[in-house]
């Protein structure tokens, strides 16, 4: 049972309150050919990336990355970045446009790293901006 | 001066603080991604503080977050509701399964304070709930506030649709309602934070003493540097101590022989008189904590003390 009772409370809006822009966004040669491997490796039809924003990190946005089937909730823009999908959420559109996706291969732990103008900073560990 | 204040136990009503219940299956971690203390372990019946800060580390909010089975219920700082319902909707993804709701008009927050009040407590909920949970009765929900931790002070929260039955109790078993100057003489005097005056967005939670509401080893949140680098090095820009006053002090940033003093409350206590909350440099509270600064009707002398009054 609700602590709200019969009452209900009033309903916020959550995430409603963003404005959505036309997703440009690039990706390296040496992020398309690691994509394109993990893309090979998994099962699955119409594979995409799925890439969003979370709130957390130090710097209060992380990014998040997923391989799955192309998501059919009209939310979505859906991309073809050098014959790779992508699929970003129109939530996370004016976040996310105009960023490079990289991958950087290193002894310390290489991965995916984004690239994005729209951030003002970012913290040490390279996964949160803001 | 006379003594204005009641004897026995009070009730306030903290219509100011903000009541807002989560819902859905990421809500926790929704918290735990944007607020400082970990809070990825609580269960049913447990209540903790946590801060909602900026990038920077600075205030936005002290939430109080009861843990109720399917719901967490939150309870903010004085005024600083819409800043949290601004920042919970910026902060929830396409992903995330979070509802919230504005309780403000469905819960009524009241804080019990004063000797006696345990003895409230037992009739309203049955026993004296642990410290760090939540205990319900017929008409309501109490828990202890958990950064206050003293004795004499409880939350209690009801239905609106309860308030009569709950007041009426309180009235039975001697509690009286505190008006706003005795509530500002029992806060300032325990060192209790208000917001828009000691919680805003111009200082960060170590420096209110809210060591309590922040995880070192939780991983990332937001703002998480600024805490952990502030932590490491030992050093805190400033720190919240309580100063007796000759007479009523200017409120705000005044430059004072012990530094940069910022005077955020202050309130003539009835038995302690004048008597307020500041922000001063940690190096102001070695040696004898004297110095002089403006107040509304010329210079005042002011004591450090270490909160809370005695």
């Amino acid at each position: 049972m609700s602590i709200l009772g019969d009452g209900g409370g009033i309903s916020l809006p959550m995430g409603d309150n963003v404005q959505v822009v036309e997703v440009i966004l690039t990706i390296t040669d040496a992020a398309a050919e690691r994509l394109r491997a993990v893309l090979a490796e998994e099962a699955g039809e119409d594979l995409v990336l799925i890439i969003t924003t979370l709130s957390g990190g130090c710097s209060g946005h992380l990014y998040d990355m997923q391989v799955a089937e192309r998501p059919d909730d009209s939310g979505f823009q859906h991309l073809d970045v050098d014959g790779i999908g992508v699929s970003v959420h129109n939530r996370d559109s004016e976040r996310l446009n105009g960023i490079q996706v990289d991958y950087v291969d290193t002894l310390m732990g290489g991965g995916f790293k984004i690239e994005n103008p729209n951030a003002d900073r970012g913290c040490g560990c390279g996964k949160s901006f803001g | 001066m006379g003594d204005s204040r009641p004897t026995g136990p009070l009730w306030f009503e903290r219509a100011s603080c903000s009541r807002t219940v989560l819902s859905g299956a990421d809500a926790v971690d929704l918290l735990q991604r944007i607020t400082t203390n970990d809070l990825e372990e609580m269960s049913a019946t447990d209540v903790r503080n946590t801060c909602l800060i900026d990038a920077n580390g600075r205030m936005l909010d002290l939430l109080s977050v009861w843990h109720l089975g399917t719901e967490l219920l939150l309870m903010g700082s004085e005024n600083q509701g819409e800043v949290l319902r601004a920042h919970l909707a910026d902060a929830v993804s396409w992903k995330d399964d979070v509802q919230a709701a504005d309780a403000d008009g469905v819960l009524t927050l009241l804080t019990l304070v004063g000797e006696g009040v345990d003895d409230v407590v037992c009739h309203l909920v049955g026993e004296l709930p642990e410290s760090g949970r939540w205990l319900m009765g017929e008409t309501c929900w109490c828990a202890r506030p958990v950064h206050k931790g003293e004795a004499d002070c409880w939350d209690i929260v009801f239905q609106a649709g309860n308030r009569q039955e709950v007041l009426s109790l309180l009235s039975t078993h001697g509690v009286s309602r505190s008006d706003e100057h005795t509530w500002q003489q029992e806060r300032v005097a325990r060192g209790w934070l208000e917001g828009g005056r000691e919680v805003d967005g111009t200082v960060i939670p170590l420096e209110l003493d809210l060591w309590d509401s922040v995880s070192f080893d939780k991983g990332c949140f937001t703002g998480q540097e600024i805490l952990a680098r502030m932590e490491s090095r030992g050093k805190l820009a400033r720190t919240l101590v309580g100063l007796s006053c000759s007479a009523e002090p200017t409120l705000g940033r005044q430059h004072t022989e012990a530094g940069s003093v910022v005077v955020t409350s202050s309130v003539e206590h009835s038995r302690l008189g004048w008597i307020a909350l500041a922000l001063v440099r940690p190096s102001s509270i070695e040696g004898d904590g004297k110095f002089s600064m403006q107040g509304d009707a010329g210079e005042v002398d002011a004591k450090i003390r270490i909160l809370p009054f005695r």
